[in-house]
């Protein structure tokens, strides 16, 4: 599995379930996703990551680059439900202090 | 050691990853490094695809054993010199607006190697790491 990203609105905010791997070659899309949300008007976005099985310094990159992208419109994309090797890397890049960080996506939904 | 040369492009990567994981198949390895093993060979081979060589155009060869606990890896270019364990640390802050990610890859790195070293030799980089691979 490459990278699937499934989208729905929840009241003001989208829920992006994002699949599989979001690495060098997969971080692109991510982005493109991203900004199209963006141009539509969408600025409160949760990411649930519990079914992301892999994430390198390339998928952080592309989350940061969208972060400051919705910070300047007041927006902003927080994240649950992480697992495994994805925890480890946000919690050693220090993205788990960074960002608004829940256990669920209902307390992910609750925050907003 | 076995070793795999193939063009400095991110195409070549799933045929690293691969010829790794192969190796690994061979031994008694914990199903949870495999992740890691793996970030491990993205960091330091996009690294080279994307930097070593200013015209785009070289080979890396990646050199793999398994002895025991510890999986060895050996990554070599001729291209320009560059010591990645001389990069300067990342910038860890916690405000988006000042976040920057350079140097995160390296630092993933040096946090999951047990051991890792650089040596230009021959006009090559070649920077080789050890990482337990029992946990």
């Amino acid at each position: 599995m490459d990278l699937i990203i499934e989208t729905a609105k929840k009241g003001k905010a989208v829920v992006l379930t994002v699949k599989g791997r979001l690495d060098a070659a997969t971080a692109p899309e991510f982005i493109t996703i991203c900004d199209g949300l963006i141009a539509a008007g969408d600025v409160s976005l949760i990411a649930d990551l519990g079914q992301l099985e892999y994430i390198s310094s390339a998928g952080l990159r592309s989350i940061l680059a969208t972060a400051k992208k919705l910070k300047g419109l007041q927006g902003q994309i927080i994240f649950c439900n992480l697992t495994g090797m994805v925890k480890d890397v946000f919690n050693i890049s220090g993205f788990t202090t960074m960002f608004t960080m829940h256990a669920t996506l209902d307390e992910a939904l609750a925050g907003c | 050691m076995d070793t795999l040369c193939l063009p400095a492009r991110i195409e070549s990567f799933t045929q690293f990853r691969d010829f790794v994981f192969g190796k690994l198949s061979e031994g008694k390895v914990a199903e949870a490094s495999f992740p890691k093993i793996e970030l491990i060979l993205e960091e330091v081979l996009t690294n080279v695809f994307y930097y070593a060589y200013a015209d785009g155009q070289g080979e890396v060869e990646l050199a793999c054993g398994l002895r025991g606990d510890m999986l060895h890896l050996s990554v070599a270019d001729r291209g320009s010199p560059f010591n990645p364990l001389d990069s300067p640390p990342p910038n860890l802050s916690d405000d988006i607006e000042e976040r920057t990610v350079g140097g995160l890859g390296i630092y993933f790195v040096r946090e999951m190697v047990d051991d890792i070293t650089y040596e230009r030799r021959d006009n090559r980089n070649i920077l080789t790491m050890s990482i337990n691979v029992s946990q």
